[in-house]
């Protein structure tokens, strides 16, 4: 045992000793402890952080230039684009906008996730970079590279070929969709007028007019802009999904709510929008017309009507015959009667008196001075034979109509309980300012018009008009002034609607797919063969223009077989009656693939251009490339194509001998006589430049600067210093743009009583049109949706927040931000039902077509109907079969009317292609 | 603890789920350089497994004052691989029969967008945008063995050095909201640097002032003359995402109103569709109360009545949302 | 009331303290024959094989066959957050041969389940191994580096080898925990090999180091080198401070120089000895088990070090001063001290019980291995 000293002294033996630790010194210790201290992280060294700030700096680049993104987005939104030698390296929102009033909130930053993308998706590996020639057969994915020079000389060749052997009217130059501003289109709609050429009506096309509103108001692009949604009360969000499809101006909507306006949105499934707003109505899809009726209804049992506001601004006072149903006209009454002149009853008078700003009228108002017409009743008047005729107001059938609509009566149809429907219109009818915004869903069901047309009326009754609100479809400015540029000479503008329905034979599909006929006309009212006779009835009438079918077809920004529905039979269709088919485009899309030549365009950054015409709101934004921008492969502006094209065509013409077409479709005065238009092929060239003066798109954009009144006082150059203009007062068209408020439609009509251009100069209620008569709409009424019954599943396919339609749709970054692949939604309960679950891989199917797609439980989708965000490229899809491949032909019969007042045929007029009607069933693939 | 904290304000009433912030930040940062399956700031949806998938049952966080663990998400299954496509064989050379992913991801950043929870007509869901918290107790700084995470004095941004990572991903399993991301390419942990680069020059970070939902408020917690202070410190009107974590998030968020549930005839009832103690979970015990302050101040807004408050959240200009000098 | 007191109140008997000293200066007297036998005895030494030709480049080169394996133990990291509370590989074989102007070691572990480098993916890690060097050694640095890593003042250069790459060059430095940082244009060769659950790995590199940073050979001036090896089972999550790690251990080159001094400055084998048993009871007594997590301590809390395996991996001499003078070599982790007037001090007081205690304390500690 050691004692206490010994242990001491061992410690210090060991202390001094070979085995022991070396005890360390102070001043080592100090050291140590020093050196500790200095160590992270007490004081990191910062250095590293440039590696950010340099990647930022790379960023931001060399070099800077404005856009906006011409895909056929409304949204027109100013962006800063970045490049860094020659490259785009990002794009930020230019967030200069200025704000028109402090008590609104400013447009600031508009933009979207698609903008945002779009630096990346221009150099994505579906960029068509040279001109392409296919080998093989069409759509065989093998393509020849070729020069500009032997593109142009064999389209050009091919072009007078078609000229020759057909006309004009054999070749279609279209610009689709995907080009909506005013700078790019004009080189296609420049050259297909020169030529004469045959181009459908985008709007109707692709299912995107709203004829309810035409009917009502003669116009179908109605309302506000969108700043104007800060000061309504009361928002009712019909059938639209603005928190997807309005994304730089939804926040107006949110900031509504803050300022205390109530929100309601209207639709089938638990949008993005129902989520925010203060009530969700969850409406059964195509029963819209049903809810609309049934407002009507409770308007009028309550009461609610603005008697004033109807009197004077609706033909609801107008006089109808009890026995035909027909508006009472002058030629009722009198031996040399004025056309388009109407009655109502004066009460001063106690007799029929005219209706004064009809189209026939002379007088050229709605003042009603000393007149006070009846709303209701039944009256007597003396016809020209001198016997008496018994007439009952408009107002009278609208309501008769109405009374069979009663909330209790349309819950069945519309899933909607009585009392939400009595309280939401109660809450409309009170507000001082309350809007009905409907987006384009509504017109794809086939009684969209009927829905729309009972919105209007709905407004009209309750008296909400300009800044007091009312209906709301998609605002357009009127430019103006841009006819000399794209309109040069008259060319074969048709029908949107009719001209692909008789393209792509969906008269064929509609009738495999509405094949009970009982069924069918119990919801219609009229059997589906009569739908196809009214169809052959409005081309033989010229009530939609129709010029028979191209056989060559040049299409820019047209992704015409995506869009299209009964996609399949639609593409075969198409393709088996075209002999030359060139797409332009930028990325090889679904209907690229399928040409005979590919052009490369140019994607949005790269050209000039210049966009003003969308009435959400006053900007019209530039695109100033970057200077120094590179070109991307070989692509060139819509406007260089055009002209290259030109020239080649009058080359190849004048090499022909066939240096001029007589166009006899067309008449122009020439020295007091009616002449056909000249085809001047020999010229073309010279006349698509004008004389030399329009070399380029930035010439275009000059032009434009320089010609349209909306755009003035702004100069180029200023305007290029900004990247955007605030239209003036004329871009308004009913009312004026002030410079500080929000813009309504028809403050016209209301403070200075100027007509609406329609047949009654009012706000239009009743149609006495004989397919109006015949299907029992001359005034609003509902109709169900035509979903047959034999596939359980009605298919609804609403946009989505990840593409403008097709474009930026396959572009992988917003692929990964949902599944990757097209996918479906399905309610829980369906998909329990049909062991589906969710990611599996399902087959959707009808009579028409079937795709294949992944699903997914989404709890907000209702149970009976299957939905799916649309514009999915059908080559995203197995075997190229598309979301649309089972969607039947079928058109409106009420669209397809013309030759009646305002339902003329034009771009206030045209029948959609509808998109909603379809029924499918589902299963586990 | 910073000398001052820079913050930032999320209205989830505004948030109308657009992901431009998502992809804003995508182009500014995470295209490249072996971020690309990152998403600095992403939005999903509440309810929902979110991205990554599951990230609140991944763990971390603070109990106490100890750091709990948690798991690393893994790029395959939680995170998804960044989309492939076939472009150049399925568009150009005719050998793919159709366009479509090569990698087949098993999620993606908003694989359940939209679904939510409940049954229709119940069905309810909201967007829930996500950047890094830059906390004030931040985990993944206390778990870095190698003190690569600090946070800035000036503004309280927490930065992961990019020059002292080792890729240990201890920070990864750290932070509890999972916004800490491995880099595979470079070895090393990145994430949200609250766009220091553009805020040291005046401009907010990209998610925020390219957010047109203007949803995005962005200042210091102490400057009263700004945006943040006077929703979070004055009107107490905004909430951090799941505090029962512990690390002190400085991202807020003022919580989602909602529309009345249905009763079984379709009548609309006073219940609101999300449920209360849904939101209480994912924002704390304070929600109700905010909700309350919300319809209170609406109310005396639409009576015509002043609301600070309700000026701050609708935001008349723009830049007024912004004070970060 | 004094801890003897109240020590036999709680009725500890405390046995009586045994120093069984050997002649304090065994070491001394054997230097004069070889003074590294002691540490051959201990199984401390790696002899390098002398050998000729290139520089090897594969784990698989024979040459190795030349030389005797060490059987090195490894302990979890527990020193410092995160610790590895279960290492994964427990025990590797470390071969060196050289020539006159480089050095190849071989290491070689058991492992069954192999992990690489996974590129793409966000929650792998490779298995890896280092070897560590201290920069300086001899005589003049009269003091090993501590073995976590190094610390202040004596840095430490580790070659690193990671399965499948990629992590920056295979040579880095360090001055303690979380301070590895690569050397910048320096490099040693690594190379791994993983055939039927057995991983091989080559580190190589020429005597003379392209950095001051990295460690250099000279056998003829020194003929011994202290290393000490650390191994990650990548598949178990093992990274960064989650590993195993030795003890100091030393390549030895025959025929080289090695003072007395030199091996004496290591700090090994004071004879004393306390009581393992008791020295356990104390461990209470004295508080240590309030702050440090070792087998058997029932209430384990992760304010200071971690203990597991410290009787394998420390020297005697390194834990008594550790418990007498806390601050003298603090390890280097930021939890483990505070400022105090602007100098760095531990936050473990001295220990103030009586000597005999210490020694019993460090004859416990030496058990944990």
């Amino acid at each position: 045992m050691l004692t206490r000293r010994q242990f001491v002294k061992g410690a210090g033996v060991a202390g001094i000793g070979a085995f022991v630790p070396v005890p360390a010194s102070a001043a080592r210790k100090k050291r140590d402890r020093k050196a500790l201290k200095a160590k992270p992280p007490e004081a990191p060294s910062r250095a590293w952080e440039d590696l950010y700030r340099n990647e930022r700096a790379a960023t931001v680049g060399d070099a800077q230039g404005y856009a906006f993104h011409c895909s056929n987005c409304q949204g027109n939104c100013a962006w800063r684009v970045y490049a860094k030698d020659g490259i785009v390296t990002r794009e930020e929102q230019l967030a200069e906008y200025p704000q028109i009033n402090p008590h609104i909130p400013d447009a600031n930053p508009r933009g979207c996730n698609k903008g945002a993308i779009n630096s990346q998706a221009m150099y994505e590996k579906d960029r068509i970079l040279y001109p392409m020639k296919r080998k093989g057969k069409r759509g065989g994915g093998k393509w020849e590279r070729v020069s500009w020079d032997r593109a142009i000389a064999e389209i050009s060749e091919k072009v007078v070929d078609i000229l020759e052997k057909h006309g004009p009217g054999g070749l279609m130059v279209y610009a689709g969709t995907g080009i909506v501003s005013q700078g790019r289109r004009a080189g296609p709609l420049r050259l297909g007028s020169l030529l004469g050429s045959v181009r459908i009506y985008p709007s109707s096309a692709v299912g995107d007019m709203f004829t309810g509103a035409s009917i009502a108001y003669g116009i179908p692009n109605v309302g506000h802009s969108l700043d104007a949604w800060f000061e309504t009360d009361r928002i009712i969000l019909w059938g639209i999904n603005p928190n997807v499809t309005r994304i730089p101006d939804a926040h107006y909507l949110w900031e509504a709510k803050y300022r205390g306006a109530k929100i309601v949105t209207i639709s089938p499934e638990h949008s993005s929008t129902a989520i925010h707003s203060d009530l969700w109505i969850p409406i059964k899809p195509g029963t819209d017309s049903y809810l609309a009726m049934s407002m009507v209804h409770v308007i009028l049992k309550e009461g609610l009507v603005n008697e004033a506001f109807v009197k004077e601004q609706t033909d609801l006072p107008f006089l109808v015959r009890k026995d035909s149903g027909r508006l009472l006209r002058d030629s009722d009454l009198k031996k040399f009667p004025r056309e388009n002149v109407f009655y109502f009853w004066d009460r001063k008078k106690n007799a029929p008196v005219e209706a004064l700003g009809t189209m026939g009228h002379a007088k050229d108002t709605l003042r009603l001075g000393e007149a006070d017409p009846a709303l209701t009743g039944s009256f007597e008047v003396k016809g020209k034979d001198g016997r008496p005729i018994a007439v009952t107001t408009v107002f009278d059938r609208v309501r008769a109509e109405a009374e069979k609509f009663s909330p209790e009566a349309t819950a069945r149809v519309t899933g909607i309980h009585p009392s939400v429907v009595v309280k939401l219109t109660r809450d409309f009818a009170a507000a001082k300012k309350a809007g009905i915004t409907i987006g384009f869903s509504l017109h794809k069901y086939a009684w969209g018009v009927l829905a729309c047309w009972g919105q209007a009326l709905a407004c009209a009754l309750t008296g909400h008009a300009a800044e007091t609100g009312g209906l709301d479809t998609e605002h357009q400015w009127s430019l103006g002034g841009i006819g000399p540029l794209s309109n040069p000479k008259p060319a074969r503008f048709a029908s949107g609607g009719l001209s692909e329905w008789i393209s792509g034979r969906m008269w064929e599909t509609f009738k495999t797919h509405y094949s009970d006929e009982r069924e069918f006309a119990e919801r219609a009212g009229i059997p589906p063969a009569e739908v196809i006779k009214i169809a052959d009835e409005s081309r033989e009438k010229k009530w939609l223009a129709w010029f028979g079918e191209p056989r060559g077809r040049i299409l820019f920004g047209d992704n015409i077989f995506r869009r299209n529905k009964s996609q399949v039979h639609y593409q075969k269709a198409v393709l088996d009656g075209t002999d030359l088919y060139v797409n332009v485009n930028f990325r090889m899309d679904s209907s690229a693939e399928l040409a005979d030549y590919v052009l490369p365009g140019q994607s949005h950054y790269e050209g000039w251009d210049i966009r003003g015409d969308v009435g959400y709101h006053r900007f019209a934004n530039l695109i100033v490339p970057p200077p120094g921008l590179k070109p991307v492969g070989e692509a060139k502006s819509e406007w260089e194509i055009c002209r290259l094209l030109a020239a080649g065509i009058e080359a190849a013409a004048k090499r022909r001998g066939v240096p001029k077409l007589v166009d006899a479709a067309f008449n122009v005065k020439k020295e007091g006589k009616d002449a056909p238009v000249v085809r001047d092929l020999d010229t073309l060239h010279d006349d698509f430049t004008m004389s030399g003066k329009l070399k380029t798109n930035q010439d275009v954009v000059k032009w434009l600067l320089s010609n349209v009144p909306a755009f003035k006082p702004w100069k180029f150059e200023e305007a290029v210093r900004h990247g955007f203009i605030v239209l003036n007062e004329n871009a308004g068209f009913t009312s004026p743009l002030y410079t500080d408020k929000p813009y309504h439609s028809f403050e016209e009509q209301v403070h200075l009583k100027r007509p609406y251009p329609t047949l009654s100069g009012r706000q239009t209620f009743c149609v006495d049109h004989d397919i109006f008569l015949k299907l029992g709409a001359a005034v609003p009424t509902a109709r169900l949706p035509l979903h047959p019954k034999k596939f359980p599943l009605a298919f609804v396919s609403p946009h989505t927040r990840y593409g403008i339609h097709s474009t930026w749709r396959s572009n992988k970054y917003m692929m990964r931000l949902q599944r990757s692949e097209p996918y479906v939604y399905l309610n829980p309960a369906l998909a329990k039902r049909k062991g589906i679950e969710d990611g599996d891989r399902v087959r959707v199917f009808n009579d028409v077509g079937e795709f294949a797609a992944m699903a997914k439980i989404h709890p907000g989708t209702p149970p009976h109907a299957l939905f799916m965000d649309h514009a999915w490229e059908p080559h995203q899809f197995k075997g190229r079969s598309g979301m649309d491949a089972p969607v039947a032909g079928l058109l409106s019969p009420l669209e397809l009317v013309g030759g009646w007042g305002h339902l003329k045929f034009g771009a206030e007029w045209d029948g959609n292609q509808m998109a909603y009607e379809s029924s499918v069933d589902v299963e586990k693939a | 603890m910073s000398k001052r904290q820079l913050a930032m304000v999320m209205d989830l009433n505004k948030c109308i789920g657009c992901q431009t912030c998502t992809v804003a930040c995508k182009v500014q940062w995470t295209n490249r350089n072996g971020r690309d399956y990152m998403y600095w700031n992403n939005v999903e949806t509440a309810p929902g497994k979110g991205y990554p998938k599951n990230w609140q049952e991944s763990g971390g966080g603070w109990e106490g004052s100890v750091l709990k663990d948690g798991k690393i998400p893994s790029l395959a299954n939680d995170y998804g691989m960044p989309v492939q496509l076939n472009y150049e064989q399925a568009l150009f050379a005719g050998t793919d029969p159709w366009l479509k992913a090569t990698n087949d991801p098993a999620w993606t950043p908003n694989w359940d967008e939209d679904e939510g929870a409940g049954e229709f007509p119940n069905s309810y869901h909201f967007y829930l945008p996500r950047i890094c918290n830059h906390c004030t107790n931040p985990a993944c700084l206390a778990a870095c063995p190698r003190g690569a995470i600090y946070k800035r004095e000036e503004d309280g941004i927490v930065l992961v050095d990019q020059s002292r990572c080792r890729g240990y991903r201890h920070c990864v399993v750290a932070c509890p909201y999972k916004k800490v991301y491995f880099n595979p390419l470079f070895n090393r942990s990145e994430k949200c640097i609250f766009c220091y680069p553009r805020v040291e020059q005046g401009i907010p970070p990209a998610c925020a002032k390219q957010c047109v939902g203007r949803i995005r408020h962005v200042g210091f917690l102490d400057d009263e003359a700004g945006p943040v202070h006077k929703i979070v410190v004055k009107w107490k009107a905004a909430l951090t995402l799941r505090p029962d974590f512990g690390t002190e998030p400085n991202a807020y968020y003022v919580p989602p109103l909602s529309s009345p549930k249905f009763d079984a005839e379709g009548k609309p009832t006073a219940e609101p569709r999300i449920p209360v103690a849904f939101l209480e979970k994912l924002f704390g015990p304070r929600v109700g109360e905010v909700l309350g302050l919300l319809e209170a101040e609406r109310s005396k807004k639409a009576r015509g009545e002043e609301s600070e408050l309700m000026d701050l959240l609708i935001a008349y200009r723009q830049e007024e949302m912004f004070k970060i000098r | 009331m004094n801890r003897t007191v109240l020590a036999t109140l709680a009725g500890i008997v405390i046995p009586s303290l045994l120093i069984v000293g050997t002649a304090p200066a065994e070491g001394a007297r054997r230097a004069k024959g070889d003074p590294t036998s002691v540490l051959t005895r201990n199984g401390e030494v790696v002899m390098a094989a002398r050998v000729a030709g290139e520089m090897p480049t594969d784990p698989g080169d024979g040459r190795f066959e030349n030389a005797n394996p060490l059987t090195v133990r490894l302990y979890p990291q527990v020193a410092a957050e995160p610790r590895a509370e279960k290492g994964v590989v427990r025990e590797a074989a470390v071969r060196a041969i050289h020539t006159e102007a480089w050095i190849a070691f071989l290491v070689e572990w058991a492992d069954p389940d192999r992990s690489d480098v996974k590129q793409g993916t966000t929650d792998t890690f490779a298995d890896a191994a280092a070897l560590q060097f201290p920069l300086k050694y001899g005589e003049a640095a009269d003091r090993l580096p501590y073995v976590g890593m190094g610390g202040p003042e004596r840095p430490v250069n580790i070659w690193l080898w990671r399965n499948g790459g990629g992590g920056g060059p295979a040579s880095l430095k360090a001055t303690g925990f979380g301070t590895l940082e690569p050397v910048a244009g320096g490099g040693a060769m690594t190379a791994g090999k993983w055939e039927n659950g057995r991983v091989r790995v080559l580190f190589a590199r020429s005597f003379g180091a392209s950095s001051p940073e990295e460690v250099k050979f000279a056998p003829k001036q020194i003929g011994l080198v202290p290393v000490a090896l650390a191994v990650w089972g990548g598949e178990k999550g093992e990274r960064g401070g989650l590993k195993t790690l030795s003890g100091w251990r030393f390549v030895k080159f025959d025929g080289g120089k090695v003072s007395p001094a030199y091996v004496r400055s290591f700090g090994w084998n004071p004879k004393i000895r306390g009581d393992a048993k008791t020295g356990e009871t104390l461990m209470m007594r004295h508080g240590c088990a309030g702050c440090h997590v070792y087998p058997g301590n029932p209430i384990p809390t992760k304010i200071g070090p971690g203990l597991a395996g410290i009787g394998g991996i420390h020297r005697p001499g390194y834990l008594f001063e550790s418990l007498k003078d806390p601050s003298a070599v603090i390890v280097p982790h930021k939890n483990y001290y505070s400022l105090k007037d602007g100098q760095p001090v531990s936050i473990m007081a001295p220990f103030s019980g009586p000597e005999r205690d210490a020694y019993h304390i460090v004859e416990f500690l030496r058990t944990l291995k």
